[in-house]
């Protein structure tokens, strides 16, 4: 995994993988509107009165939205390459299979994350959240989503050759997702209150690590058994 | 048997278990170098499934498979699927870029990928999206990457199903010529070569083999 050509090829590929993103750019975008249209929903069904939303509700609200889109965005990391057949070189690739899994990752949270970023300054806006609070949101969907990325991404794997996938991968995210999103709202909730953020920050960067850490190489091995006894 | 080429790859006893019963059993052979075998059988016969455990794609439920690799070999084998793998947003050069990565770990310049893709008469596609292509055309850009980096052992399922008269033509000759390199075939196909191949063996599989108790 350390050799520096491997990274080289990795990087070569990523570009490719770059410019895969941007040919099939609508499915990406649909993942992004998606996301204003889910909070923005929640916006109209309180019939107008959004002004009396709390912080507290609109920053749920907000991560409610992004781990909704995130998932239904994790069915086209692996599908089509497991329906052409590309995932069946993963294995007799020289490159280390973990190393792969991390590209494959990190061009999910680019493609379906990043633009989120940018989104949610607009919608906290609508949502009437104070500014201040604005920072400290932006900073844990960022770390947040990462986390939700990886782990979707190995979630896809286990089940990326079953037929209907997509109800049962929310099925067995969404659980998954919940430290993730207890962190990130513990945080938030701290801010707003006035309290310090410490402990519940400290524990979704440990979260982080962790997923970032451990998921290429986990994926790895799920990749191996999934499709050596298929 | 007396082998007199250097042996590339020595199947042993090789069983495939699918769907309660024995899909292969007791399969054995030996490719040596310069080899070209072509495994004919009914659909449903094993073929596809044989050379996937071949190129190491699933494991065998029983037996094994030695190869003999050197150590200049990179790769060693090169199996392709049917229908071939593809990206069907990216180019047709982007396409061969990416399985060339993906597949050998190796870089190829513009001109050399250009310089392939005339082999097959698809210059001025090299631009098109896959989608875009036709079967056959599709077939040839994954037939592309043979041409780049010859691996030792080809294993080929089906090359040849959507391939037109003159170009099957082609692939049979390139078949030859990486068998004059001391290269060895292995081709899952229902349509016999064209072009008189060197060492051809054959192997039909769906012979049934008795009755065999489906003990794992």
């Amino acid at each position: 995994m350390f050799k520096l050509s491997y990274w080289h090829f990795a990087l070569q590929l990523f570009y490719l993988e770059l410019k895969r993103v941007v040919h099939r750019r609508v499915d990406w975008i649909v993942g992004w509107l998606f996301f204003l249209l889910v909070v923005s929903i929640f916006g109209i069904s309180m019939g107008g009165q959004v002004r009396q939303l709390s912080a507290v509700n609109a920053v749920s609200i907000i991560w409610v939205g992004v781990i909704l889109s995130i998932l239904l965005s994790l069915d086209k990391v692996f599908y089509s390459d497991f329906k052409q057949g590309i995932l069946d070189q993963y294995l007799s690739s020289p490159i280390p299979l973990s190393l792969l899994v991390l590209l494959k990752i990190t061009v999910h949270w680019l493609a379906t994350a990043l633009p989120l970023l940018f989104l949610i300054p607009l919608l906290a806006l609508c949502l009437g959240l104070p500014f201040y609070l604005l920072p400290m949101l932006l900073l844990t969907v960022t770390i947040g989503t990462q986390i939700l990325s990886a782990t979707g991404c190995l979630g896809t794997l286990l089940i990326v050759g079953l037929p209907r996938a997509g109800m049962l991968l929310g099925v067995l995210l969404l659980p998954l997702y919940v430290p993730t999103l207890l962190l990130a709202i513990s945080t938030l909730i701290g801010c707003i209150q006035g309290n310090t953020v410490m402990g519940s920050m400290t524990w979704l960067c440990v979260l982080w690590i962790f997923t970032q850490l451990f998921s290429p190489l986990l994926g790895a091995n799920i990749l191996k058994v999934c499709l050596k006894n298929a | 048997m007396t082998v007199s080429q250097p042996i590339v790859c020595n199947i042993n006893d090789l069983g495939i278990f699918r769907g309660g019963s024995w899909l292969i059993y007791q399969f054995s052979c030996t490719i040596a170098e310069g080899e070209c075998w072509l495994l004919t059988g009914t659909n449903g016969s094993g073929k596809t499934s044989l050379l996937r455990v071949i190129g190491g794609l699933c494991l065998p439920d029983k037996g094994n498979i030695v190869y003999t690799r050197n150590k200049s070999d990179n790769p060693f084998l090169m199996y392709l699927a049917s229908p071939p793998p593809k990206i069907l947003e990216l180019s047709v050069i982007d396409n061969i870029r990416y399985q060339a990565l993906l597949r050998m770990g190796k870089q190829f310049s513009d001109a050399t990928l250009h310089k392939a893709l005339a082999y097959w008469e698809m210059r001025d596609l090299a631009n098109q999206p896959v989608f875009q292509l036709s079967q056959g055309q599709q077939q040839c850009v994954a037939l592309t990457l043979l041409l780049l980096e010859s691996p030792r052992l080809w294993l080929l399922d089906e090359p040849t199903t959507a391939l037109d008269a003159t170009r099957g033509d082609m692939f049979w000759a390139l078949c030859r010529e990486h068998q004059q390199k001391g290269g060895s075939l292995m081709i899952a196909t229902h349509q016999m070569p064209t072009v008189e191949m060197y060492n051809m063996k054959y192997m039909q599989l769906g012979i049934p083999t008795a009755h065999i108790d489906a003990v794992r």
